[in-house]
């Protein structure tokens, strides 16, 4: 099945702003801004009431996520496409913005995580079957601080496998091979984890640092960006 | 029931509770500087650490403000009263200052050279040097050598020569680390309870002073435990002297650790590169229409995030904007989030977004984005430097050109209400007098720049005015201060003012009416301030008659003229900003204030100020010289709004006639300082939130 990114085409002319009547350009400002109304789009709450039919039935990228610590889960959108990065975006416009599975930004959240840079070969942020996924890879973490740069953190990350399992997600299992990372460097030390596809690569279920003051987040997979 | 994802305000206060409670932060002393008992250490508070400390013990009582201005340099302002000081009671005002010269490592203690009550040479003059160690399992041994105060008790030499005597005129730095000198130090441990520890210190105060009335230490050995139970307030006991009990109250703050997370809210719109080069005609723009409509439908979509378009010029490459940020406290923010609703709404064919902000009614620095360049850098790694380097700013003009669409608002009210707090740091024979006001403002626009203003003030509760007679000054350009709040309501200000530009690159301001509660008449000002530049040059000039304290509208015999050339100078170095102003004061005499103030990024500031002219500080009146000092925190670091208002509190000396400035409303360069490239740099992280 094709997923393809909620992208509204900006393509408007203003000559019919003129016309009278309710103008496309707030029309696609609104479309594009605010969130599907709550008939368009699957239960943004609760796992139990959501079905992978509603799923596929939504027809767009779509992530689950959830602040470690906090008990509510909610629904994100993938919004924009912007090179190979995803905005997911809430019904509250909180958005979160990832390459591949690695979670790159956070708008809204607190403490927004501004952008990461990674190594090419970072399997998180391309897809990268199981085995070969590297041992060892750098990052740094952009935060707001003083200066166009802000504040980065540059961490240096171990990744270490366990034994293939399996997960569910929605009514699909997926055959997993599960990677610990443990990141170090100025100052930090954090662990994310990821529950990657055995032979696709595919990250479904992730657990990610997004900072000190947010901590970690964990993010399903429920329908991934393809782009026809 | 829905429910969000991250539900931003009761997690936030949540989270501030939980993060916040049994955190361990610095220790306070008695004199609410860092510190053990009575002793300096060498540990310093977190960078901006504000505190303020409430004192009393069996010799003195009274109040201290404490900022970490820099990370190795930490300020205090005491306002102590000493009820038995050689013969009576001594009210004291001091500064103090520590500074970090080396920092503590596995195998060295940090050093550290303090000068306390240095401005005025008053009854805690000292200084000292102090060296501090953790030693591990929570304690840390500190030690040092006084002079001074601090060198009174068993001195052991006095390397340095005899201390001379005190001018009393003039600030004795000829005194520094001469006379005695005596050996202090003492212990902290951080027990294992969440924020408990306790205290010993071996003082070297004699307190030689006190001891004049009746005062006897019997032991040089102080001892206390200090509790505290959630970050940001700290309470301490101490037995002192073999004789004396001290109790401590300190409150702090830090611009760095808001109550509420930061970020907290709704993220920007996203942003959707343009495909290829399709669709890039320019036709459209052939609609003389076009300006209005984009404008009308763009106003609703910004002004839901409190941005306001004033003027607007669109054509077929270009949209110009000027806007009135109201709501978000960094205006970079602003742009960014403008910027990314001008990428979905506009055509293809708009390839640049020219964006003013404005400020008072004044329009600040033009910020150029090429949308190319968004659409290449949002999103990216590197996006907040990229991005710096594609923005181009230059001056704006204070229209966009004739014909441009406007926003049809004039005339346009606003109002106010407002509790105001003064202190007064040498006022009616106390260290320190607090008013509680409460203040109403309002505001008519009659056209963008041009405005009338008004400002009434009521008391609510006080001590300023208790007692208040006038004042024998030859000039009572302030020293009738408590006689014209003696309740009210009293009309604080009532003026027509207009400002605009004489140049892209520079402002004025002309204003007429009652200026302050003191003073009428008509004031000038001119402020040159290039938005590639981090300093400007103004210049103000004010014919004034000194208003009645009895009669809200008439007028007393005084009239002056009044006038001063500034220096602003944004340093980039930690926020600091500095201001020289050198002029004729109100009460005719010359002479210069300094300022220096740092602000955060997230809208904190911590300012001070001094002021020297050729007044004798015995004809200056109360207080010697004017000071003072002011705090400004923004409501957001306390809720989980965009706001850009602020709250704060202020402390000066109102009583003196000696180096007193008219207090206007707004000074230009107060209205643009945001505005400017520094500015911008520092907060540019923010384009991309």
């Amino acid at each position: 099945m094709t997923r393809s990114v909620f992208a509204a085409s900006a393509l408007l002319l203003l000559g019919a702003c003129s016309s009278g009547g309710t103008s496309p350009v707030v029309n696609v400002i609104k479309e594009v801004i605010l969130p599907p109304k709550p008939d368009e789009a699957p239960a943004p709450t609760g796992s139990s009431t959501l079905t992978r039919e509603k799923i596929d039935q939504y027809g767009l990228a779509l992530i689950r996520a959830r602040i470690e610590g906090e008990d509510i889960t909610n629904l994100l959108t993938g919004t924009a496409l912007n090179g190979h990065y995803v905005t997911y975006i809430s019904s509250y416009r909180q958005n979160i913005t990832m390459l591949g599975t690695l979670v790159t930004g956070t708008r809204g959240l607190g403490g927004d995580l501004l952008a990461v840079r990674n190594d090419a070969n970072d399997p998180v942020a391309v897809l990268t079957p199981a085995s070969d996924w590297p041992t060892a890879l750098t990052r740094d973490y952009r935060f707001p601080g003083v200066g166009p740069a802000g504040k980065t953190i540059s961490v240096v990350c171990n990744l270490t496998p366990s034994p293939a399992t399996q997960i569910t997600i929605v009514e699909v299992t997926y055959d997993v091979t599960p990677f610990t990372e443990v990141c170090k460097g100025d100052g930090v030390e954090f662990t994310n984890t990821y529950h990657t596809e055995t032979d696709t690569g595919q990250i479904w279920r992730t657990l990610q640092w997004i900072g000190e003051k947010r901590g970690y987040i964990n993010i399903d997979v429920l329908e991934p960006l393809t782009i026809e | 029931m829905k429910k969000a994802l991250f539900p931003y305000v009761a997690t936030g206060v949540v989270l501030a509770i939980a993060t916040s409670a049994n955190a361990q932060s610095a220790s306070y002393s008695l004199n609410g500087a860092s510190g053990l008992i009575d002793m300096p250490t060498a540990e310093f508070l977190p960078d901006g650490e504000t505190a303020w400390t409430f004192t009393s013990t069996g010799t003195v009582y009274g109040g201290t403000l404490t900022f970490q201005m820099l990370p190795k340099l930490e300020t205090s302002v005491h306002f102590m009263t000493i009820d038995d000081w050689f013969g009576g009671t001594l009210y004291d005002q001091s500064f103090d200052l520590k500074y970090q010269i080396l920092s503590e490592t596995p195998n060295r203690p940090s050093l550290a050279v303090g000068f306390r009550d240095f401005l005025s040479n008053g009854a805690f003059s000292s200084e000292y040097l102090v060296a501090s160690k953790n030693v591990g399992s929570g304690l840390t041994v500190s030690g040092g050598l006084g002079w001074g105060r601090l060198g009174s008790y068993n001195p052991i030499a006095a390397p340095f020569g005899s201390r001379p005597a005190p001018s009393g005129t003039d600030i004795d730095f000829d005194q520094f680390f001469r006379g005695d000198a005596a050996l202090f130090g003492g212990v902290e441990w951080d027990t294992p309870l969440d924020g408990l520890s306790v205290k010993a210190e071996y003082s070297s105060d004699a307190y030689t002073g006190e001891q004049v009335f009746g005062f006897e230490p019997k032991s040089p050995l102080n001892f206390g435990i200090d509790y505290e139970p959630v970050r940001g307030v700290s309470v301490g006991g101490y037995y002192n002297y073999g004789t004396d009990v001290g109790i401590r109250l300190t409150i702090s703050g830090n611009p760095n650790r808001p109550i509420v997370p930061a970020d907290l809210g709704v993220g920007p719109a996203p942003v959707n590169p343009r495909l290829g080069e399709i669709n890039r005609n320019e036709s459209w723009a052939n609609n003389p229409m076009a300006t209005e409509a984009l404008a009308l439908t763009l106003s609703p979509v910004l002004e839901a995030e409190g941005i306001f378009i004033e003027e607007a010029v669109l054509t077929g490459s270009t949209i110009d904007l000027y806007i009135d940020n109201r709501n978000m406290p960094q205006t970079t923010k602003a742009i960014g989030r403008i910027a990314r609703t001008l990428s979905i709404a506009l055509p293809h064919s708009v390839e640049y977004f020219r964006i003013t902000p404005m400020a008072g009614g004044l329009a600040t620095t033009t910020v150029e984005i090429k949308r190319s360049d968004l659409e290449a850098q949002v999103d990216r790694a590197n996006a907040g430097p990229d991005s710096w380097e594609t923005t181009r700013f230059t001056d704006a003009a204070n229209h966009l050109e004739e014909g441009a669409w406007s926003r049809d608002v004039y005339p346009d009210f606003s109002w106010s209400l407002n509790p105001i707090i003064p202190v007064n740091l040498a006022g009616n024979g106390s260290a320190a007098s607090i008013d509680v006001l409460l203040n109403a403002s309002a505001q008519y626009r009659i056209s963008r720049g041009f405005s009338v203003s008004g400002s009434l003030t009521q008391k609510i509760y006080g001590n300023i005015s208790e007692g208040a007679v006038p004042s024998t000054s030859d000039t009572p350009v302030r020293s009738n201060f408590a006689l014209y709040n003696t309740g009210g309501p009293s009309l604080d200000r009532l003026t027509a003012d207009y400002t605009f530009k004489l140049a892209p690159t520079t402002y004025a301001r002309v204003s007429a009416g009652y200026l302050e509660r003191m003073f009428a008449g008509v004031s000038g000002e001119v402020l040159w301030m290039p938005t590639n530049q981090n300093w400007g040059l103004g210049a103000e000039i004010s014919a004034v008659q000194q208003r009645a304290y009895e009669d809200m509208f008439g007028f007393e015999e005084y009239d002056t003229v009044t006038g001063h050339a500034s220096l602003y100078w944004d340093t980039g170095f930690h926020g600091i900003e500095a201001q020289v102003d050198v002029g004729r004061y109100l009460a005719g005499d010359v002479g210069s204030t300094v300022s220096l103030s740092r602000r955060f990024e997230n809208g904190w500031e911590v300012s001070g100020f001094v002021t020297l002219t050729d007044m004798p500080f015995d004809e200056f009146g109360e207080g010697n010289f004017s000071k003072g000092v002011a705090i400004s925190i923004p409501l957001r670091w306390t809720m989980p709004l965009e706001t850009r208002s602020a709250t704060g509190v202020a402390l000066g000396t109102m009583g003196g006639d000696g180096g007193a400035r008219l207090q206007l409303g707004d000074r230009l360069y107060t209205v643009i300082r945001d505005y400017d490239v520094v500015d911008f740099n520092e907060t540019w992280g923010a384009y991309w939130q």
